[in-house]
């Protein structure tokens, strides 16, 4: 993914909130072929400080989207939660930004550090939880059923 | 000398000898916590009249008869609640046994007390618990360590005998060595995760915390063995952990990793660990120099892979079947995210973003990907030192406990306290800590400790490594005065 600046703004307030940096991007998404504007505030001195100290963080794609990833994580965060985050996690993403030294071209991935394969049991019935006890911590039950929202409309 | 102050293996000689009974020692613990915990808040919860009941049909003869054991309130035991020191789960009840809660009935020990912990054990601290956080023993303006700091505390206390926690980046070692107690997390697939509420799947293992390396060794054979409900768990036998324990040393090969030998490390904790290098020379060992070159990395490996794995076992979350869900009315979709909103701390949300942002279309190729080649590396590493040396020798911790509040705005510094810890959960290798001195701050003793790891599978003879150096020095016999 290539990023590049558009915009910066730097000051202001907007509803009420003091911001004192924003930057505007553009993403370029190789696979969909067009960009995508994004924008990034930093609500405080610190992380604006943080931001302009390490301007490389403003380029590279570790500048980590918050936003769009607590939607992919059904996590509904706060304006603030989103701003702190974002600067806290680019530090962290900073962080690791040195893996990509390693060579790692003849190396195959570790998902299971002592691995084993094909572990099967013959299928057959067991004893589990009787209805009861699935449902013991259950927030809203009935009929032996968890009551969810209407998911079909 | 009080009932609490003594090691298990002491406690089953009285026990044996009919000087006193499981219901006796459970009262007096009970007595123990009631006068102390108020100050430490080790424990979220306990059930005394459950263990009294335990106590009572308790069989001395059985390999831990009669003895209660402190459970790290992430692991499932039935009837008691497992808040994971989360509001999301903070009216749970488990409906079910762990299995190493069912090994250790079998083995006639009694399951008694929640332990504070970090949330969802993410943490170094054990000030990411929604409940408050727990204190260390020897300074209450300082930390226990974490992820199981409530298990290290009370253990280290006497609040009990033994405890049991989770090490998947270093919460069961780093903890032990804040508060001065033995804590050992075994091989990957050396016990079974089945009841331990997931944070990473393919790093996460129950080990005990105990005041005696020989203690250590009787909780691990109770809790070991391969369990068809954990398909992680391996088919190796289980051999007596303690079988080894007051063989010597010699002929034994000791690795310093040069790599953990940095600046950085607090001088005091630096003097202290190379003054036990020098005792395990004078007990016979021979200590080696062995590179363990890719150990820069694994920090940055770890929170790619654990964050990753965490964001994926965290999605149950979801206020459907157990735990928190919102009050406020909502479409699914809006259930999910303000539940979990309104449930999680700060430092698992962070988790979470991260572990989805590294997992997500576009980046997985260069993250995750890459952090499991690396890890293939940091693996390799230590396959290679294990063929020169028995064990690795090296400091737990760069310093000894920190104060409270320390740490709380800066995540980065808290997950480089687990810079020595980390790579052994990569690797899946098994290694334990052992109290080894003292530092001072501020008029205070702190704890320090010593780690040593080994190859997969050899628990008895990291053991009989660590036994030898506690019986050789008294820090094992220091105790807080709380």
């Amino acid at each position: 993914m290539d990023r590049r600046i558009v915009g910066v703004v730097f000051g202001g307030k907007s509803a009420g909130r003091k911001i004192v940096l924003v930057v505007f991007f553009e993403d370029e998404d190789e696979e969909e072929g067009r960009g995508r504007l994004g924008a990034s505030h930093f609500p405080s001195f610190q992380s604006a400080g943080f931001a302009l100290y390490y301007p490389t963080l403003l380029f590279m794609s570790a500048a980590i989207d918050v936003s769009r990833t607590a939607e992919l994580a059904r996590l509904n965060l706060s304006n603030e939660e989103i701003a702190t985050f974002q600067g806290q996690l680019s530090q962290v993403l900073h962080y690791v930004e040195k893996l990509e030294q390693v060579d790692v071209s003849a190396v195959e991935p570790t998902a299971h550090a002592n691995a084993v394969f094909n572990v099967f049991r013959a299928d057959e019935s067991r004893p589990c939880f009787t209805p009861q006890e699935a449902l013991a911590n259950s927030p809203r039950q009935a009929n032996q059923l968890f009551i969810v929202p209407k998911v079909i409309e | 000398m009080s009932l609490t102050s003594l090691s298990i293996a002491e406690l089953q000689q009285k026990l044996r000898a009919g000087e006193t009974s499981p219901v006796e020692v459970l009262q007096a613990l009970e007595d123990r916590i009631a006068q102390v915990d108020p100050q430490i808040h080790g424990y979220l919860s306990r059930d005394f009249a459950a263990a009294s009941a335990a106590a009572e049909k308790a069989d001395v003869s059985l390999p831990l008869g009669g003895v209660p054991i402190a459970i790290k309130d992430v692991i499932n035991v039935i009837g008691e609640p497992c808040t994971c020191a989360s509001k999301i789960m903070e009216n749970y009840r488990s409906p079910y046994d762990a299995t190493v809660i069912r090994k250790l009935r079998a083995a006639g020990a009694i399951p008694f007390g929640r332990c504070n912990l970090d949330e969802f054990a993410m943490g170094s601290s054990t000030e990411n618990s929604a409940f408050g956080r727990t204190m260390n023993p020897w300074d209450f303006d300082r930390v226990p360590g974490g992820s199981s700091g409530g298990s290290a505390a009370v253990v280290a206390a006497d609040e009990a005998f033994a405890a049991l926690g989770s090490d998947t980046g270093g919460s069961i070692r780093q903890p032990a060595a804040l508060c001065g107690c033995v804590g050992l997390k075994p091989t990957y697939g050396r016990v079974s995760r089945f009841g331990l509420v997931a944070f990473a799947s393919s790093l996460d293992q129950i080990g005990p915390f105990t005041k005696t390396v020989r203690d250590s060794g009787l909780l691990l054979n109770a809790i070991s063995g391969r369990d068809p409900q954990d398909s992680t768990s391996l088919d190796e036998p289980v051999p007596d952990y303690t079988a080894l324990l007051g063989q010597d040393l010699r002929g034994l090969k000791l690795g310093l990793p040069r790599e953990y030998f940095i600046d950085g490390i607090d001088p005091q904790v630096e003097s202290a660990i190379r003054a036990a290098i020098r005792q395990y020379e004078s007990l016979g060992a021979e200590i080696v120099e062995v590179s363990l070159p890719h150990t820069e990395h694994a920090v940055g490996v770890y929170y790619i892979i654990a964050t990753a794995e965490a964001s994926a076992n965290l999605a149950r979350f979801d206020g459907v079947r157990y735990g928190h869900r919102t009050e406020i009315p909502s479409t699914l979709i809006e259930q999910y995210g303000r539940s979990r909103a309104e449930g999680f701390g700060p430092e698992v949300k962070r988790r979470i973003i991260l572990g989805t942002y590294v997992l997500s279309s576009g980046y997985y190729d260069a993250y995750y990907l890459r952090a499991q080649k690396v890890r293939t590396l940091i693996r390799q590493d230590f396959t290679n030192a294990f063929e020169k040396v028995d064990a690795l020798i090296c400091p737990t911790s760069p310093e000894a406990a920190f104060k409270a509040g320390d740490r709380s705005g800066d995540p980065l510094k808290m997950y480089l306290a687990d810079i020595f810890t980390i790579a052994a959960n990569l690797a899946g290798i098994c290694g334990i800590s052992i109290p080894c001195g003292f530092a001072e701050a501020e008029g205070k003793r702190l704890p320090v400790g010593l780690q040593l790891l080994g190859r997969p599978f050899e628990e008895a003879r990291l053991l009989q490594i660590a036994h030898a150096y506690e019986q050789s020095t008294e820090w094992h016999k220091a105790k807080p005065g709380v």
